[in-house]
């Protein structure tokens, strides 16, 4: 027994240094102020705020950790899949769990013999199956009956308009805001043909405004297109889309009241098997600017402590 | 007994290299200055041609002496390279990958660091220093329910180690089961009253909205010599949101007696004021805590609220 306890002590020395708890100042402001500006009636607090990619289960996860309240969710892409699942109140563990169910189901659409299809016969795949699994989370649900408000944008390839998604049935218009054009057949919606809007809106702030948000984060995947060479039909499409969202996003982000930017650039979209990787990014990339964050919503939302009673500055 | 052996083998393999003595006079040699604080002429006798020529089980020792006194000397990344090397040549020593995925911890670069400790409980599945080292690692990086898993999986070979019961109550508190956390706590404090064990209490207890138990544990942490100013002030914004404004104001005060400079008591006593309709004096209090860069985010909240009162 004493051996065990002597080499107890040993394994201390030896192990990790622990982080004691933060008790700058900074920090004890930041707690006192956050349960002040989280406990301000909704309609008095700024309703917070836009996504794209998947790497933003993990930006949900980290801003649910802090109690930070998203309000409304507006996204493109994949970040209009997975903001419809969570305005639908899907929860957390299950936005990760989609990880597996793409690793499954997205087999089918990336297969060799589609993209063999895509190539010859020039036949553009179909987002059917993304359709699907939309339904499977949210069912045939409409806008209007989500737990939080939530748009999406798509962009009609007939007259190179964006279209903002705020009502209606959910599934259709979220498929045509993630159908990446020239790989997929486009989707016909409502007398338009509808694909991918991060064609025209990488970061939809406007929207999130629109519905309502006083402040923004944007949440933002840029894949890095310095970092791959092309070589076939997918990856140049992609590259395109990127290099073409690197430019609107540019402008875009300096809209947005705070920004993360989890660094998933090295990330293919249709690479399936990182899908993983990707969220896990976003989580950890969310969770090292989460205080920093937090300190510019509180400062955004001090002069509505100012009507509080018991707040500060009353 | 078998969770005895068990615990044995995993607080073994982690032990210090120092202290495992090799049958090569070189690395004998070395160990010794290692013991006595002498890294540089420890990390001198093991030069790359000495490492060559021992064999198997003195080689691993030595690259555990050479990395812990390269780490000593102040050169991370010397020993970084020693530990890489080391675990190249015995991709199964476990002290080896302990002491890399310690490195890889200690240097902020915690997703190069879960890998190893992954392939360390791959070996060793019970292994403690693994499973606190992605304990703190899932932590850091906001994989909290990971994380408690990992503690749950430390604490059971140390749970005899109050700090660690803190850290898991750490995880615990942010993953919002503060009930759960309390309950940790409670069993770091059994086992030593630690200041910050109290304070954690106590802002788990404000969380549950217990005032009085609350206040009563800072109180205690006090007792135990925790940071006066910084239960002070904590004291202090607890009043100022309950409305308790010449108790905060009082807190204030005795911040600014033990650190006359600190920017959150003036911005704690400038809060007091603006509530008492003293503008002036909020002001002025306003403008001490902006100019302070200790605390960037209380200067920047001063200066918000400047800029409401101009």
């Amino acid at each position: 027994m004493s051996l065990a306890l002597s080499f107890a002590a040993l394994l201390i020395l030896c192990a990790p240094a622990r982080a004691l708890p933060d008790t700058s100042s900074d920090a004890l402001l930041r707690d006192h102020l956050w349960r002040e500006v989280t406990s301000l009636p909704k309609g008095q607090r700024p309703a917070a705020g836009a996504l794209r990619g998947l790497a933003h289960v993990g930006v949900l996860q980290a801003l649910e950790d802090e109690e930070f309240p998203v309000d409304v969710v507006a996204g493109t892409s994949a970040g209009a899949v997975l903001g419809a699942f969570y305005a639908a109140g899907v929860p957390l563990p299950r936005l990760w769990g989609i990880r597996d169910t793409l690793r499954l189901q997205g087999g089918s659409d990336y297969s060799r013999f589609n993209l063999w299809r895509l190539v010859l016969s020039e036949k553009l795949m179909s987002t059917g199956n993304m359709e699907a699994l939309i339904r499977e989370h949210v069912g045939d649900t409409t806008f209007d009956r989500l737990s939080k408000p939530f748009g999406c944008v798509a962009m009609d390839l007939k007259t190179g308009e964006k279209i903002v998604f705020r009502s209606g049935p959910v599934a259709p218009a979220v498929r045509a805001s993630m159908t990446m054009p020239g790989l997929f057949e486009p989707v016909l919606y409502r007398h338009r043909y509808l694909v991918d809007g991060g064609v025209v809106d990488y970061i939809p702030v406007d929207v999130a405004r629109y519905l309502g948000a006083d402040w923004v984060l944007a949440s933002v995947t840029e894949g890095d297109f310095t970092h791959f060479a092309p070589t076939n039909v997918l990856s140049t499409l992609e590259q395109v889309i990127d290099i073409r969202g690197a430019l609107l996003s540019r402008e875009q982000r300096k809209h947005a009241d705070a920004l993360v930017e989890p660094a998933v650039g090295d990330i293919q979209f249709y690479d399936i098997a990182r899908i993983g990787d990707a969220m896990d990014r976003g989580l950890t990339t969310a969770r090292r600017h989460i205080h920093e964050i937090e300190e510019k919503y509180i400062l955004f939302s001090l002069p509505r402590l100012k009507n509080r009673a018991g707040g500060p500055g009353r | 007994m078998t969770r005895l052996l068990a615990t044995a083998f995993a607080l073994l393999v982690a032990g210090c290299a120092a202290l495992r003595t090799g049958s090569s006079p070189v690395l004998g040699d070395a160990q010794r200055l290692y013991a006595a604080g002498r890294f540089r002429e420890a990390a001198a006798r093991l030069s790359d041609e000495q490492l060559q020529r021992l064999g198997d089980r003195d080689a691993r020792l030595a690259y555990e002496v050479l990395g812990q006194s390269q780490e000593r000397l102040g050169k991370p990344d010397a020993a970084l390279r020693t530990y890489q090397t080391g675990v190249e040549l015995f991709p199964k020593d476990l002290n080896l990958l302990t002491d890399l995925g310690n490195l890889l911890h200690h240097a902020g670069l915690d997703d190069q660091a879960r890998p190893v400790y992954e392939r360390i409980l791959a070996i060793h599945p019970n292994n403690a220093a693994a499973h606190l080292g992605l304990a703190e690692t899932d932590s850091k990086l906001g994989f909290l329910d990971r994380a408690a898993v990992h503690y749950e999986a430390t604490l059971k070979t140390l749970g005899d180690q109050a700090g660690l019961w803190r850290d898991y109550a750490e995880v615990l508190a942010q993953s919002r089961k503060p009930d759960q956390a309390l309950e940790a706590v409670d069993r770091s404090l059994a086992l030593s009253p630690e200041p910050l064990s109290w304070l954690l209490q106590a802002r788990l207890l404000w969380r549950l909205g217990r005032a009085p138990d609350a206040f009563a544990a800072l109180a205690r942490a006090e007792e135990e010599g925790g940071p006066r100013t910084v239960l002070a002030l904590q004291r202090g914004l607890w009043r100022l949101e309950s409305g308790n404004l010449d108790a905060a104001n009082g807190d204030a005060a005795v911040a600014l007696r033990l650190e006359p400079a600190e920017p959150l008591a003036f911005w704690l006593r400038a809060s007091v004021a603006l509530r008492r309709g003293r503008k002036d004096a909020a002001r002025k209090d306003l403008e001490r805590a902006a100019r302070q860069s200790s605390s960037p985010f209380v200067a920047a909240a001063a200066e918000a609220m400047l800029g409401q009162l101009r």
